[in-house]
Formats: structure tokens, C-alpha cells, sequence
């Protein structure tokens, strides 16, 4: 069967927050899926619902058409990375894959595979308490590859990484892809998944907001939208506005029209002889297409910090 | 790729996370090392002179006697048969120089086919305290008792009233015979002394072992003693050969002469062909209350420490970082990992302690020897003795079991210094309560608690005298108490392992 992880009407309650609310959606093989949302939107414990650590309430998650904890040899089944500093300081690097290669019964040659893989042949037997915050991200990502899993779920990998750190990771997930793995990414930064993900799944607040590609999210958020160029920003402005169009400030000489077509804001714009450099179609980052759409559901939604102030006013 | 998972791959994994943390190999090795090094000196600064006061004779095993008693004898060479008959045995008025009720101790009932007050016959080699004898006793409130050379024993009839007693002697065995009337016979056993030589004194006795009167608690013991006396009527006595009679004090029958101002010993008086024969003391096995092993193990409780650290610690680190959502997600099934995580740390545990309580035993016994604990009192144990081999792999067992707990507590408290503190606590709390509790009160704390398992460490049977409170109870009571607590701690964490959340 396809690998894929499932995840249906999953809910999950810690005492006075609710964590996950009902949230399906399908991480399909072939394809890095983009698992997107603030802090606090439930991404990782949603991750762990998957990885049967956390009981949910309701619903069920399965991997590969199986509850987690059914799984005899999970490490060949899914690798995640969930925390990066979830490892013994005094352990070495090679020490810390070894056991967990016996745990599933894989053979000890794979190790030095996945260290060289990710780059940490060199360190192998150093303690990861002398490792930098990127050296352990790539250690937890040798870990989720030591069972040559079909599905992969990363928390967040980014974190701590150099440049060539966030080059890697991104080529690495794409070729993940490309094999045919299904490749689920968290982050809460759009930007990370920009070039990288292929499906977006975005939550707040532990619901589903958007389950799209995204080509066609970008599409959608590119549309009928105008960037214009000119010294005279403020005139600009009041021009465009005043054709009916909506304005934002893009930048020191930059202004995004919405609203109007190219060739009405060339007009407008020469009509009342504001001086432009340029005028050229938007073409939306992801960042802007998820605030679009996440709109609605961030505006009554301060995420971070929200329970934790609560404790006075009940 | 090959994968398959299976529970000594398990195991495997989990002593490659133990040994893979160089902090832990060297914490490890410290407890084994700890154990022997406070053994060693606790070993160097002790001294005792209990050979110096007190009346320890060493038996023909060379393990310590008493052999106080009153004789009446005379040598007979080759084969012989002695017939006498106790016409009757009673206590004889003593007196007193301890008062129990004053002293506020209690009278220590030993059960001991040895110690009770005796009239019969016996054949001894000399009258050197110590040396081989065999004796057909009838006994106070006991029956019938063959026994020879201090410790062995063999039960006849449950008769209290005047009994007839013959011993014959042929070759180098003896047997014992029993009878009602003088007629009909019937053979109580067959006693096999070490040293029988040709020439041995033939004769009847009396013994009465002293009353032992203990008090303890608050942290010290002490034990006094109240000699006592019986008198006995002996008639119908026949040897097989012609001799003159003679009676004699075996033993150091007024030890106890500088206290109360009593003689103890005996007499003997003729009448009318019948003897009545007056005597005090106690023939048979007088261990010193001191157990040689348990000393030679004092260091065991710092190793205790540093292995009950290692047990929390195998779970608490998992838990301070996060990596046991790494365990459980390679291993679902939690309880697997909660066994393997208790087997390996259970036998690397008691690896170490093995080789501490041997090292203790092998440095801290040529140390106490030296200073003091030496024959006839105490006897040279040897690793190859069954009860010092019980003890020191029991003691690798405790400290197994406790190291067990630790991680099962870790697991349930999830945070380091919380766990290691009630888990030193669950063993030295009742430790400190039994050591204050007076008499033979704690004995139920000791049964019921880790505590008891420091009786692991004792080679001698359990005894009232000693301060320890873990001397109540015996070896395997002490171990079956650790066992008990493994077992519910263990099944604790596996509940809670399964409800909560990793």
C-alpha cells in the first residue's frame, strides 16, 4: 500500500486547552507536505498523536493504514524528528543510534550509513552534549532515517541550522519526496516550506484552516494583484486609492495594488502624472498567501501565551 | 531491510543506552568500589575481645561451644554399654544476680533442642571442654535427645516422666536406646562423634543452660544472663565393666561467679545405690550473636546508594530530556521496555554487587581477624560455606531489587532528586524506626519494608540480641520483602506507563 499517514477527526484535551479539535487530513506519498500553523496551533501534538505517544481523545491517526502502536518495527515504518535535544549529553552520536537500531532490530552497518548521510561521520564519537544546535538536528535526522522509513515526519527541522544547514534539509526532503516517501515538515514559518513543500495542511488553534496545494494557493493569492514602483509613494497611493483600488505599502518605493487591472493603474497613474519605474504583475510569496488566508483565524487568535495568562481571570 | 524485532534486541538496546553513558560505567564501578573501600575500614577500626571474656570453647568442627556441664565419669577402654535410669529431673532453686523486671528485659525463649535443662548419660573424649562426645539425654519439657559434638541432634521419644537410657558403644558408633520399664527397648539413633579414641569417659550428667534476658532499641542492645540449675535422680545405673565413679565440673562452671556471688558447677551425692546429681550449663553450639559476614558487609549501604542513583537515573535522564518519546516511539509497547529497562539494570546491578560484597568479604575478614574475630568465637568463614555463599549473592540480590525500585519510582515521579530520595528513604526510614523501636517490635517493619533486606548480608540465623533491627528476620524473609516491593513498584510504573501520556 501507499505510504501515507491519516489523520481523522483527531481531538485532543489537556486540561483547560484544547490542543487538536477535530483535525483530518491525509499526508500522501511523493509529496513533502507543509504542516503550517502559529505556535501553539497544535503541530507537534498532533505529531505526537501520530506516534501513539499521546492517547487522543477522539479520533484516530494511522501510518501506513495502521494505529501507530500496532507497529512491531515502527523505526521502518515512520522516522520523525520531534525534539532535537532529546538525547543523553553523555551519549556519543554512533551510541544513540546503536540503540535504537537494536530496538527495532536493524543491523548496527546502518548507522555509519545515516551518519554519513547526514553529514556527521566526523562527529560520530563525540557526546552530543558538545553538539551545536544544528549538528543535533542533524542527528535527529539520522535517527528518523536509520529504518529506511517510507514515511517521514520532521518537527520543525529547521531550527538551528546554518545556511547550508536549511539548503541541505530542503534538498534532502525533496529527494525524500522524490523517492516516493510521503514527507510531512511542520513549521511555523511559511517562508521555511517556500520551494520545498508541495501540499500545505494549515492550523490554528488545533483546526484545520486550509488542506490546498500549494501551486494553487499561490495562484489564488497572485491574482488581479499590481506592483508598482515610483518615487512618489504617497501620491501613489491617493491616486490608486481613490480609483477604487486597495493600496498596501510594500516597501520604501514600492506600493501592491488590489483591485484594479495593469493597464487601469497605468492610466490612473499618468493621468495624474505620478512618476512610476515600474508596474509589473504581483507574484504572492507563500508568506502572503497563508496570511491571507489565515486572516480570519489569526485576527481572535493571540495563540502564544493565551492559557498561560488565564489563571488570574478564572 | 532486514528488521525484526524481539525482546533480547530489547534488551540489547537498553544495555547499550546503560553502558553507553561513560558517567553511569564509572558510577557503577564506584559502587563496587565504594562497598569494598567502607568495608575495608570499617573492618580496620573494629576490635573485639569477646574471646578474652567470655566462655567460648571451640567444638571438634572448630566452630565455638559450650561445654559446661556436671560429670560424674570414669574411663572405660574399647567397647561398652552404659544403662541408667532418670528417676527424675527438676530445677534446682538458684540465686539470682540479674533482675529481668528491673533490668526491663525480656527472657529470650530459644526454642533449641540444645537448650534445655538435661539429665543423662555420655561418653566424651577426656574432660577437655570442646572435645567429641555423644550423650542419651531425657530433657526438660522436650523428650528424648541423642546428640553429639555440640550440633548434631536426633529426637527420640516426647516422654517427660522417669525414663530408662542405654548407650553402647562399638567401634567407633554409638546408639542410643530408650525404654519405659527397663525391658522393652527401643533405639532412639546412632551417633557418629569426630574423635572416638579407644579410651573415653563413661558417665552420667546434668546440664541446665543459663536464662538470656535481652532488651532492644533505641539504638543499642543488651543481653545478661541468669544461670540456672537442675537436679536429677539417676538409679539403676550398670556398666559393662568395674570402675569407681567420680564427679566433675566440666567447663568453666563459675563464669559467672564475680557477679552474684554464685558458684555455679555442681555436685553429686550417693544414696542408697541411686545418685542424685545437681549441675549447671549448657552443652552445645554457642554462636556468638556477632555475624562475621555482616560486619565484613557493612559497605554494602554506600553501594546501595550509588546503584539506587543508577536505577532513578536510567529513567529520570529519559524523561529530563525528552528521549523517552524517542524509546516509545521506537518501542510502543511500553510494558517491553519497562522489563528490558528493569532486567538489565536488575542483573548489571547485581553483577556489581556481587563483585563488591565478595570484595568486602575477601578484604575486610583477614582485617577483622586481626582484630579480634578469630576462633573460638569466630571461626574463619570460607567463601565456600553455604550460609556466607547465600549471603553475599543475597546481598547482590538486595541491591539488585533496590536499584529495581529506583527505576520503577523514576518512572513514576518522572524527576530525579524526588525519586532518589524516596527510594533512600523507603530503606533506611525503617532502618532508623526499628533501630529506636524497642524488643521485637520491629520485626514487622522488617517483613514488610526494603529495610528488611539488609538481612540479606547475615550468615547467622535471626536473633533478638543484636541493636540491628534486620537481625529479626531472616535471609530469604528479607529478600522476599525486595521482592515484594519490586514487584509492586514495578507493576505501578507499567500501569502508569500505559494510562499517561509519554
Amino acid at each position: 500500500m501507499e505510504p501515507t499517514i491519516e489523520v481523522r477527526a483527531l481531538r485532543k484535551r489537556y486540561r483547560t486547552a484544547v490542543a487538536v479539535d477535530g483535525l483530518s487530513f491525509t499526508v500522501r506519498a511523493g509529496e513533502v507536505t507543509g504542516f503550517v500553523g502559529p505556535n501553539g496551533a497544535g503541530k507537534s501534538t498532533t505529531m505526537r498523536l501520530v506516534l501513539g505517544l499521546d492517547t487522543p481523545d477522539e479520533g484516530v491517526a494511522l501510518v501506513n493504514g495502521r494505529p501507530y502502536r500496532s507497529l512491531r518495527t515502527p523505526l521502518t515504518q515512520v522516522g520523525a524528528l520531534l525534539d532535537a535535544s532529546a538525547l543523553h549529553p553523555g551519549r556519543r552520536a554512533r551510541d544513540h543510534l546503536l540503540w535504537l537500531a537494536h530496538s527495532n532490530g536493524i543491523g548496527r552497518r546502518r548507522v555509519a550509513e545515516v551518519l554519513d548521510q547526514v553529514g556527521l561521520a566526523s562527529a560520530a564519537r563525540r557526546r552530543t552534549g558538545g553538539f551545536s544546535l544544528g549538528m543535533r538536528q542533524r542527528l535527529g535526522i539520522a535517527a528518523a532515517l536509520l529504518g529506511d522509513p517510507p514515511v517521514l515526519m520532521f518537527d520543525e527541522p529547521v531550527n538551528g541550522l546554518d545556511p547550508d544547514g536549511i539548503v541541505w534539509i530542503r534538498g534532502l526532503m525533496r529527494s525524500l519526496a522524490a523517492e516516493g516517501r510521503a514527507v510531512l515538515v511542520s513549521s511555523h514559518l511559511m517562508s521555511e516550506l517556500e520551494d520545498t513543500a508541495d501540499h500545505l495542511v494549515a492550523v490554528g488553534r488545533g483546526r484545520l484552516i486550509a488542506d490546498t496545494s500549494v501551486a494553487a494557493l499561490l495562484a489564488a493569492a497572485s491574482k488581479d494583484r499590481v506592483e508598482v514602483t515610483t518615487t512618489q509613494r504617497a501620491e501613489a497611493t491617493t491616486v490608486l486609492a481613490n480609483g477604487g483600488a486597495t493600496v498596501t505599502v510594500a516597501g520604501p518605493d514600492t506600493v501592491v495594488v488590489d483591485g484594479l487591472a495593469g493597464d487601469r493603474v497605468a492610466a490612473l497613474l499618468t493621468g495624474a502624472a505620478v512618476p512610476f519605474s515600474e508596474l509589473r504583475r504581483h507574484r504572492a510569496s507563500l508568506e502572503e498567501a497563508y496570511m491571507d488566508l489565515t486572516r480570519g483565524a489569526i485576527e481572535f487568535a493571540p495563540e502564544a501565551g493565551a492559557p498561560a495568562t488565564e489563571g488570574s481571570v478564572r | 531491510m532486514t528488521a525484526r524485532e524481539s525482546f533480547p534486541r530489547l534488551l540489547l538496546a537498553e544495555w547499550t543506552k546503560l553502558r553507553s553513558v561513560r558517567r553511569w560505567v564509572v558510577t557503577l564501578l564506584a559502587a563496587a568500589a565504594l562497598t569494598v573501600g567502607l568495608s575495608y575500614l570499617a573492618a580496620s577500626s573494629s576490635r573485639t575481645n569477646i574471646n578474652e571474656h567470655a566462655a567460648f570453647v571451640s567444638g571438634p568442627h572448630g566452630d565455638p561451644v559450650a561445654d559446661d556441664f556436671y560429670f560424674v565419669h570414669q574411663p572405660v577402654t574399647g567397647d561398652t554399654t552404659l544403662t541408667v535410669r532418670v528417676a527424675s529431673l527438676e530445677p534446682e532453686p538458684f540465686g539470682r544476680d540479674v533482675d529481668p523486671e528491673l533490668d526491663r528485659m525480656t527472657r529470650l525463649d530459644d526454642p533449641s533442642p540444645f537448650a534445655r535443662p538435661a539429665a543423662g548419660i555420655m561418653l566424651k573424649d577426656g574432660t577437655r571442654p570442646g572435645s567429641s562426645y555423644a550423650s542419651l539425654m531425657l530433657t526438660a519439657g522436650q523428650g528424648v535427645h541423642l546428640q553429639w559434638d555440640f550440633d548434631a541432634d536426633s529426637r527420640g521419644s516426647a516422654s517427660s516422666g522417669a525414663r530408662w537410657l542405654r548407650l553402647v558403644r562399638s567401634g567407633a558408633t554409638i546408639t542410643g536406646y530408650e525404654s519405659a520399664d527397663g525391658t522393652a527397648w527401643r533405639k532412639v539413633g546412632t551417633a557418629t562423634p569426630k574423635n572416638l579414641p579407644s579410651t573415653v569417659e563413661v558417665g552420667f550428667y546434668v546440664s541446665s543452660p543459663a536464662a538470656v534476658y535481652t532488651s532492644r532499641g533505641g539504638g543499642s542492645s543488651s543481653v545478661g544472663e541468669r544461670p540456672t540449675s537442675a537436679r536429677a535422680a539417676f538409679d539403676n545405673v550398670r556398666l559393662s565393666s568395674e570402675g569407681t565413679w567420680h564427679g566433675e565440673t566440666i567447663g568453666r562452671g563459675d563464669r559467672l561467679g564475680e557477679k552474684g556471688g554464685v558458684r555455679a558447677g555442681g555436685r553429686v551425692t550417693e544414696a542408697g545405690g541411686g545418685y542424685t546429681v545437681v549441675g549447671t550449663g549448657t552443652v552445645g553450639p554457642r554462636p556468638p550473636d556477632d555475624d562475621m559476614v555482616e560486619i565484613a558487609l557493612v559497605g554494602v549501604i554506600a553501594g546501595l546508594m550509588a546503584l539506587i542513583a543508577i536505577g532513578v537515573l536510567s529513567a529520570t535522564s529519559e524523561y529530563r530530556r525528552g528521549m523517552i518519546r524517542t524509546t516509545f516511539a521506537a518501542t510502543p509497547r511500553r510494558g517491553r521496555v519497562l522489563a528490558a529497562k528493569a532486567i538489565v539494570l536488575g542483573a548489571t546491578s547485581f553483577l556489581v554487587g556481587l563483585v563488591g560484597a565478595v570484595g568486602s568479604f575477601a578484604l575486610a575478614v583477614p582485617a577483622l581477624r586481626e582484630r579480634g574475630f578469630t576462633t573460638p568465637a569466630f571461626p574463619r568463614p570460607s567463601l565456600t560455606d553455604p550460609p556466607v555463599l547465600r549471603a553475599l549473592l543475597l546481598t547482590a540480590a538486595f541491591l539488585a531489587g533496590v536499584a529495581v525500585v529506583g527505576l520503577a519510582i523514576g518512572v513514576l515521579l518522572r524527576h530525579t532528586a524526588a525519586a532518589i530520595t524516596i527510594t533512600v528513604l523507603l530503606v533506611l526510614g525503617p532502618l532508623i524506626v526499628g533501630m529506636i523501636l524497642p524488643g521485637t517490635s520491629p520485626r514487622w517493619l522488617m517483613y514488610t519494608t526494603l529495610a528488611g533486606g539488609m538481612a540479606t548480608q547475615r550468615a547467622k540465623p535471626p536473633t533478638v540480641t543484636l541493636a540491628e533491627p534486620w537481625a529479626l528476620i531472616g535471609p530469604w524473609a528479607g529478600i522476599g520483602a525486595v521482592a515484594a516491593w519490586v514487584a509492586l513498584t514495578l507493576g505501578l510504573a507499567w500501569w502508569q506507563l500505559r494510562r499517561r501520556d509519554a
